[in-house]
């Protein structure tokens, strides 16, 4: 019953020990029980498994915005209690606020942390160019379609430069296309600021194509323990890699998991 | 709806017609029942002298409760949002009287606030108040949790949350229930003129009614329905200003 997959690593910024976690608070309602996974620093990590597993809970859970049952996880070896900046989410909803331009969208974390102005104005700047939407600051999101508005997003976590991302299926509403351009431009973000990143998703090709280790939860129900995955390919990645014999050879590997069951 | 728009005004002016064939021209219907529209602005002529002062007492009264009921309202909303403690503190007792007409406690004011202009202000603001609290709270608890959920991932701290996210959340979601909330203040200031009133709309009205005036009474009637009505225009030039960011809906069922 222990699933215990514990990479030992003195860098590792993220310890998951033992968690569990019910929404009744008893042992018969368990989403997920003794997880334990250790994140190192600079790792880009998936998550995958199917809809129901835990999977969003576990990261609300390293967010801080619910309290595990049994367990803990802990940040740079202190345990996480609250929500912090420095642990920024990215969520699967469209969590931009619709009553703020592009602009004041990715200042709010600066402005309520009291940063001056300067500086402020500064790093939004910057971080629009990161994210390309420079030309777009004074609109509203309602005028941006579903791309821009994650592009916004994530500009709005990364100017407060945080220790780690926590990415709560952030493409999963998109189309196919403004998905791959996302998970392109991502991946050269990512590339240029190395920041820990956790990553959910229940599609594999994205969690093979961004990740450096890939865990694989499955339902409670079938008992079955935690895998981590290394992923081999070299950085910076390319979209091309998605058609590489051997990301085809491991995709099929991730779908005859899931298959199994 | 337009106001002035060619179908509206062609409308009016047809009832208009009507009516001021039907009551000018034949006897079906007695004057002291339907007066003609002539004899209305006959009446308005001849109150000329009182009408401003009594437009500005009502106007001020409907005002000022309304803006009151407004401010409480949304602050009774917030508080039963932010503290647990207050809202059940307050809920219970809110959902208690709520269901209280507000006209029913009329003698009650008079006997506990006396007459004049105060207890007038506070029945409009009573009633208005209730109104806005109930859906300022509903609207909070109806928000995505992914926003306040944001804001403190953000860094926000729960009054900051309240100041940046909630209360801009929220506008739109309240403009209904303040359009309502206005015009039923019109009424409560009627009510509150019965309470003794010396001056205003109401208080008008009151005399003729006593008269026996029919076309008194719709000249008032008249008076307060354009009054609540630019009001209501108001309103809405301020909710275009506030909610600039929705995403204006276009429902049209013309095409289906």
């Amino acid at each position: 019953m222990q699933n215990e997959v514990i990479k030992e690593s003195i860098e590792s910024i993220l310890k998951i020990r033992n968690l569990s976690f019910s929404y009744t608070g008893d042992e018969c309602n368990m989403i997920f029980k003794n997880i334990n996974i250790d994140i190192s620093e600079n790792e880009f990590f998936c998550i995958i498994g199917p809809s129901g597993c835990g999977k969003t809970t576990l990261l609300n859970i390293i967010a801080g915005f619910e309290t595990a049952t049994g367990g803990s996880v802990l940040q740079s070896g202190v345990e996480i209690k609250n929500v912090s900046h420095e642990r920024a989410v990215v969520f699967q909803q469209d969590a931009v606020f619709p009553w703020l331009t592009v602009y004041q969208n990715i200042e709010y974390g600066l402005k309520v942390r009291n940063i001056p102005h300067e500086i402020r104005e500064k790093r939004v700047r910057e971080y629009l160019d990161v994210v390309g939407l420079t030309g777009f600051e004074d609109r509203y999101p309602r005028e941006l379609s579903g791309g821009m508005k994650k592009r916004v997003d994530l500009a709005r976590v990364l100017v407060n430069d945080p220790e780690m991302l926590l990415m709560d299926e952030p493409y999963g509403s998109l189309d196919a296309l403004t998905k791959e351009k996302l998970q392109i431009s991502l991946t050269e973000i990512w590339e240029h600021s190395r920041k820990t990143v956790v990553f959910v998703t229940h599609d594999l090709e994205e969690a093979l194509f961004l990740g450096d280790r890939i865990v694989i939860m499955q339902h409670i129900k079938f008992n079955i323990p935690l895998r981590i995955i290394d992923v081999p390919f070299k950085r910076p990645r390319e979209i091309f890699l998605k058609e590489e014999p051997e990301f085809q050879r491991m995709r099929r590997e991730l779908l005859q998991e899931f298959k199994l069951l | 709806m337009k106001l002035g728009s060619y179908k509206s005004l062609f409308f009016v002016g047809v009832i208009l017609i009507v009516w001021a064939i039907i009551t000018q021209t034949t006897d079906w219907i007695q004057p002291i029942f339907i007066p003609s529209p002539s004899e209305i602005g006959k009446t308005v002529w001849e109150m000329r002298e009182n009408l401003p002062l009594a437009i500005l007492v009502s106007l001020g009264i409907t005002l000022s409760g309304f803006g009151i009921g407004l401010l409480v309202g949304m602050a009774m909303g917030l508080a039963m949002a932010y503290s647990r403690n207050f809202l059940e503190m307050v809920g219970p007792i809110l959902d208690f009287t709520r269901p209280v007409p507000v006209l029913a406690l009329i003698p009650l004011f008079i006997l506990w606030f006396g007459i004049g202009v105060l207890p007038q202000v506070f029945l409009v603001a009573l009633g208005v108040s209730v109104i806005i609290g109930v859906e300022t709270y509903e609207s909070i608890k109806n928000m995505p949790l992914v926003y306040i959920r944001a804001a403190s991932n953000l860094g926000a701290d729960k009054k900051t949350i309240f100041r940046t996210v909630v209360v801009p959340y929220i506008v739109p979601y309240l403009i209904g229930a303040v359009r309502v909330a206005a015009a039923i203040s019109w009424g409560l200031d009627v009510a509150s003129e019965f309470m003794g009133a010396q001056v205003g709309l109401g208080y008008i009205m009151i005399v003729r009614q006593i008269y026996l005036d029919t076309a008194g009474i719709l000249a008032i009637v008249v008076i307060y329905s354009t009054l609540a009505l630019l009001f209501d225009q108001l309103i809405r030039k301020v909710e275009i200003r506030l909610t600039r960011w929705t995403e204006r809906s276009k429902i049209s069922f013309d095409n289906i």
